[in-house]
């Protein structure tokens, strides 16, 4: 894993025309800003939906609401599109930092969790007519998707507590989570 | 932010038109969500701005947020308002009052946008970080 990760950081390195905007004066803030803009696009949609899935607003048809899911679709591709320049800049501070590994793992989880939504319950929740209380198995990927989503910003928020330092004599573990000597690294 | 933020985008979108299905009144039980985010972005603000009140207070910026956070308040207000009337229906007054509405929304939209901007760039912009007596 270590040398996939060393592997990432010197690909991501070669992105030099990204890092260069992203050193000017506003590279860094602009991307900051958007990607708090799309953060709060994403929240508005995907937290009501969710809250609504567990019983929250009884009266707003579920598929109605469905409609601002396009609203936070739009945010996540602007958090997308702007948090890739923060790891084309700084690689090794996003790929060997174990706050970053865990905004990961809870984005991927959450996407894999929006998939069966659509997969058990969309239908179900969205037809012209169904009841008002989605079934179970709709509120616990609710819930899930609330915890989550929640993991991602906390863990986002924690990136700059868990920068990593220089790996010490014993090396890095099975996942680098701190900076391993790229001269003097030998793989596990 | 996201809570706050984000109910105050998804009733824009309704005033908008996007969410047309959903019946406005019902959205505006989102309205104790809005608050929710609301305070506990205020308390936590509260303790950043006690651990550092120079960086704050020597920062036009720091005013430009609070300014805008304030009418994003007062739009939210309006927003809720025109959200509760008559349900939106296509009558004539509701057709007279979409320029209105549309207004209200995009200025609603742009207002948070800045705030959030503003508060991002805080960071950048600080001039003083402790008092010198």
């Amino acid at each position: 894993m270590v040398d996939f990760q060393m592997w990432l950081v010197r690909t991501f390195a070669g992105a030099t025309s990204v890092a260069a905007v992203m050193k000017t004066a506003w590279g860094w803030p602009a991307a900051e800003t958007i990607h708090f803009i799309g953060l709060c696009l994403l929240v508005g949609a995907i937290f009501l939906f969710d809250l609504r899935l567990l019983g929250y607003a009884k009266r707003i048809p579920i598929g109605a609401l469905h409609k601002l899911i396009p609203w936070g679709l739009a945010g996540f591709a602007l958090t997308v599109a702007s948090g890739i320049p923060f790891l084309l800049t700084e690689p090794d501070q996003y790929v060997y930092n174990p706050s970053f590994h865990f905004k990961m793992l809870f984005m991927v989880s959450a996407g894999l969790n929006a998939l069966a939504f659509y997969v058990t319950s969309y239908r179900r929740t969205t037809a012209p007519g169904a009841p008002a209380d989605a079934p179970p198995l709709a509120k616990v990927i609710a819930v899930l998707s609330l915890s989550l989503w929640l993991g991602v910003i906390v863990a986002g928020r924690l990136l700059t507590f868990y920068r990593p330092f220089p790996c010490g004599p014993e090396g890095p573990g099975v996942i680098a989570e701190c900076l391993p000597n790229y001269y003097g690294h030998t793989p596990r | 932010m996201g809570l706050a933020v984000g109910v105050n985008v998804a009733m824009a979108a309704r005033l908008l038109g996007f969410i047309p299905a959903v019946p406005p009144q019902e959205l505006r039980r989102f309205g104790s969500i809005m608050w929710l985010g609301f305070w506990m972005n205020s308390a936590s603000g509260v303790l950043l701005f006690l651990g550092y009140p120079t960086k704050a207070l020597t920062n036009p910026v720091f005013y430009m947020k609070m300014s805008l956070i304030a009418v994003g308040m007062w739009l939210y207000v309006l927003m809720s308002r025109e959200l509760s009337e008559a349900g939106l229906k296509a009558t004539a007054a509701a057709i007279a009052g979409l320029k209105a509405r549309t207004t209200l929304a995009l200025a609603s939209l742009m207002c948070w946008a800045g705030a959030v901007t503003a508060g991002r760039l805080l960071a950048y912009t600080a001039r003083r970080i402790l008092a010198t007596w």
